[in-house]
């Protein structure tokens, strides 16, 4: 349900007005989603939801308590004002909590269009269509989904800070298979004015074709092109046991012990900024405090993790504005992350390439076998190539890897220009290009 | 407002071939304790029903917070607005077998409900656990914690179901974290994410935190001055807790028959599981049985009715090593002139259910735990899940566990570090040749199995007791 900024500030005031807490912070996350989901070529799942939900943090002192519900009447909120008072009264002392921090407003950043924001299941069914009507003219059956959302994150607290952003946002992917292949492709964007989901449906559909029979080649190194989407699945794990605070304070990152230290090659730079319009604005987070732009590697240096009021407190520095909400197991993560592009298009890595691998997409990553050198494994699916003298020359049954993100990322010898924009579904999402990477590690195959 | 979502049922029935709704109130609180502090408490609540139409042969789903009966026909109608925008791309009618008509009420049996106990008590138990890792000078980061949950729902449909069910889960675990000057070593008790079941407070008494604190501290610290474990093939022995995420990967993901038919394609992927090789297929050895159990006393994945009203099953899946049964939905189970066993479970309220697992269980052997490690030579036991990976079929897979052991001549020696196992799911199974008795069974809760878009995390659990496996492939 969407409630717009006025209603929005409204009811974060009145919850806070209900508690009998020293300080208080209330954050209202509303949501109204449609999805379409189909495989076999048929729709499967077309849902709908809506809801919001408040989240109050109450501070008696140094002692925090977190309520949330979804229950917005006024019986239920007073419940809430009295459940995180009374959490708080049985907690002790966070040594690190110095108050809710008084915020300026954030300068509003444009990302919502009604388009995608009330766009109705039939726009949806029309997009999927298009989509099942490229793997028909090949005689191939799709699979994917579809989903359009309209957010609202809307921040108070009892120090003054008042925030309220809206954006729409929408997502399509497709695996089109064969009966010895697939052939993957997705998009994403914040107005569905500018999406095209039949090209999307030809490019798996073509990767599928190019996809049937796959060989099987030997384990090893090989130079490997990874399309943007595969590098978007690995800098999920790399945002999330690298560049948060958390994990940096306990030692646990690969940049622990790392700040200004060359850690990856000269052509890398990634960075977090939620006011660039390029990904998916986000100018605050959900403590209500503004984003700042942060370098993460800079020029192949580890230069910052991001952090919210606590782990800021506990590192000496400021908030940068990444925390998340109240309650999630880590205290900030950051979700709008940007990789630097270079200056090849995809076909000019793959004709680079005397013997190697083109990875369409990586699934299952895992980034926990040895976070310190953030060495993943993973599986290649919907579309993998082997390369020779330049050409594709045949597809390949898929393949693991197992290798160090630091050594891959200090060996990349080509960058796209262009850069995707890749929106998950939970908050967040990424810019990020395609990569040539030198001597990745292939671990181990699979019999398909 | 049960009356008022069956009046809109009522209401409805002429325009549809099928509908359902669920009513549905959960609470989970989570309590975290780290390094000293108490790092989080938190008490959410959520209500909202759903309803779930097939219209013209095509389902549509919508679903609201907002609990009158004017919004609940409203919901319903855009329920049905959307099952006939999804006739737009349509190849066949849903068809759901015969109807299911249960009446009845189901709850879970505690025997101290965890949210009835004061919030101080949990805390002074996880305070205590970490007072104990605390003591270890090579554990830089500690957490312990505890997390209760209660879902009420209501299912009602147009076949006549009234369904209504109280599922209590709870449950906890420990984490000690020693960081080296280029190294990070995990232990945790009972499991990499705790051990949770539909049992009340009683459950999170019995785990012992505190009695098992001093050990999880000692084996971290342990593990940064233990060897890598050695690469090359070898004989396996898993312990219970890995084996249970191995079960969960390579048994219980690809014999959900959704994903055999290629609904969740395009995310989670495929399974290697098609419907030809049932009853025809080898999975693994004669010593392997499992079972999709939604039975079991305790389980995570115990309940009575599933989310389309089907009455919790215990179903055979792999009978000494031959794969004869899926766990399925009544849509998928008709598609193979089956009924459904039972396993459609959603995530919240706002949720369309899918196939989930149950207890999915590796039925215990005969081998008792000390004479299996005097029977093997040679060998590395490995335990408690660090990484997982598997590819989209579930054939090739990679874990690896937070210790292993060597084992030589019939005895367990050093703690070896970093252990990582690969294998093609089939062949692996195929190489069982022991698995332990009752004595060592446990059912291990797992709270975070993800599945579906957008994702839902379902709990589901898988007992098992330690196995040997021969030829295993360890090392990156």
């Amino acid at each position: 349900m969407m409630l717009g900024e006025a209603k929005a500030i409204e009811l974060l005031k009145k919850v806070i007005s209900l508690t009998e807490a020293d300080q208080a912070e209330a954050l209202v996350m509303s949501d109204k989603t449609g999805l379409t989901r189909f495989a076999n070529s048929t729709i499967h799942q077309n849902v709908f939801e809506k809801d919001a939900v408040v989240y109050l943090r109450a501070a008696v002192g140094k002692k925090i308590g977190v309520a949330s519900s979804n229950l917005l009447d006024e019986d239920s909120l007073k419940k809430l004002a009295r459940t995180a008072v009374e959490i708080a009264r049985s907690q002790v002392d966070n040594p690190d909590f110095d108050g809710f921090p008084a915020s300026p407003r954030a300068e509003k950043v444009h990302a919502y269009f009604e388009s995608t924001g009330e766009c109705p299941p039939k726009r949806r069914a029309e997009n999927v269509k298009a989509v099942i009507d490229a793997a028909n003219k090949m005689n191939f059956l799709a699979a994917g989904s579809h989903w359009t959302a309209s957010k609202e994150l809307a921040v108070a607290n009892s120090a003054g800070t008042e925030q309220y952003h809206k954006y729409s946002a929408g997502y399509l992917n497709t695996v089109i298979m064969s009966p010895t292949s697939s052939g993957y492709a997705d998009g994403s964007f914040l107005d569905i004015d500018d999406f095209d989901s039949a090209s999307l449906g030809d490019e798996a559909a073509r990767i599928c074709a190019a996809s049937q029979d796959p060989r099987e080649i030997d384990e090893g190194a090989y130079d490997v092109v990874i399309s943007e989407a595969a590098l978007n699945s690995i800098l999920d794990w790399l945002g999330y046991i690298g560049f948060g605070a958390d994990w940096f304070q306990e030692g646990r990152s690969f940049m622990a012990g790392n700040i200004d230290e060359k850690i990856m090659g000269n052509n890398i730079s990634m960075w977090d900024d939620g006011f660039d319009p390029a990904g998916l604005p986000l100018p605050f987070d959900f403590e209500g405090v503004p984003k700042q732009r942060v370098d993460l590697i800079r020029k192949g240096v580890a230069k910052s993790v991001v952090h919210n009021t606590v782990s800021a407190k506990r590192g000496g520095v400021r908030s940068t504005g990444h925390a998340l909400p109240p309650g999630e197991q880590i205290n900030a993560l950051p979700l709008n992350m940007f990789v630097g592009t270079g200056d090849s298009t995809r076909e000019e890595m793959v004709q680079s390439m005397d013997r190697g691998i083109l990875v369409t997409r990586f699934h299952y990553i895992n980034g926990l076998l040895d976070p310190k050198r953030a060495l993943f494994t993973g599986m290649t699916r919907d579309g993998t190539f082997f390369v020779e003298n330049g050409k594709i020359a045949y597809p390949l049954k898929n393949m693991r890897f197992t290798h160090s993100m630091l050594e891959a990322f200090s060996n990349v010898e080509m960058i796209s220009r262009q850069a995707k924009l890749n929106i998950s579904t939970w908050q967040g999402a990424a810019v990020v290009p395609a990569m040539k990477i030198k001597g990745f590690n292939f671990s181990g195959k699979t019999e398909f | 407002m049960k009356n008022a979502l069956k009046n809109v049922l009522d209401a409805i029935k002429q325009k549809v071939d099928y509908a359902d709704v669920r009513l549905l109130t959960s609470r989970i609180e989570r309590l975290k304790v780290k390094n000293g502090s108490v790092d989080s408490i938190s008490d959410s609540s959520s209500k909202g029903f759903g309803f779930r139409v097939i219209v013209d042969g095509c389902w549509g789903f919508s679903s609201s917070s907002v609990l009158s009966e004017e919004e609940a026909a409203r919901v319903a109608e855009e329920a049905i607005q959307i099952a006939r925008a999804t006739r737009l791309a349509k190849t066949s009618d849903v068809d759901l077998g015969e109807p299911e008509t249960a009446v009845d009420t189901y709850e879970t049996r505690i025997a101290r409900d965890p949210f009835a106990v004061p919030l101080e008590d949990k805390i002074a138990v996880l305070l205590e656990a970490d007072r104990i890792m605390r003591a270890n000078p090579a554990i830089k980061t500690r957490e312990c914690s505890c997390n209760s949950f209660l879902t009420d729902k209501v299912f009602l449909s147009t076949e006549g179901a009234d369904i209504t069910q109280k599922i209590i889960e709870c449950g906890g675990g420990i984490t000690a974290i020693a960081v080296g000057d280029d190294d990070v070593q995990k232990r945790s008790y009972p499991n990499s994410w705790g051990d949770t079941a539909t049992r009340g407070f009683e459950f999170f008494e019995g785990l012992d935190l505190a009695g098992n604190a001093e050990r999880t501290a000692e084996e971290a610290a342990a593990l940064l001055k233990a060897p890598v474990c050695p690469s090359g093939e070898t004989t396996l022995i898993i312990g219970g807790s890995q084996l249970a995420l191995q079960v969960h990967e390579s048994c219980g993901h690809p014999v959900e028959l959704d994903r055999v038919f290629g609904m969740e394609a395009s995310f989670a992927g495929t399974s290697f599981l098609t419907v030809e090789k049932m009853g025809n297929f080898r999975y693994g050895s004669d010593k392997v049985f499992m079972t999709a159990d939604a039975t079991c006393e305790g389980g995570l994945g115990t309940f009575g009715y599933d989310d389309e009203g089907v009455p919790a099953q215990r179903t055979p899946i792999v009978e000494a090593g031959n794969f004869v049964g899926y766990i399925t939905s009544r849509e998928t189970a008709s598609k193979l002139k089956l009924r459904s066993n039972g396993c459609m479970r959603a995530d919240g309220w706002n949720r369309i259910p899918l196939i989930r697992m149950t207890n999915i269980n590796l039925e215990p052997g005969d081998w008792d735990y000390d004479e299996l490690i005097k029977d093997t030579s040679d060998g590395i036991l490995v335990d408690t899940n660090k990484s997982w990976s598997i590819d989209d079929k579930r054939l090739n897979f990679q874990f690896g566990t937070e210790v292993a052991y060597k084992i030589k001549n019939g005895k367990i020696k050093e703690m070896l570090r970093n252990p990582v196992y690969s294998g093609i799911t089939p062949q692996f199974w195929g190489n069982c040749d022991a698995v332990c008795s009752d004595k060592h069974w446990h059912i291990w809760g797992v709270p975070n199995c993800g599945k579906g878009e957008p994702i839902q995390l379902a709990h589901v659990a898988h007992g098992t007791s330690p196995a040997r496996f021969r030829n295993v492939r360890v090392g990156a």
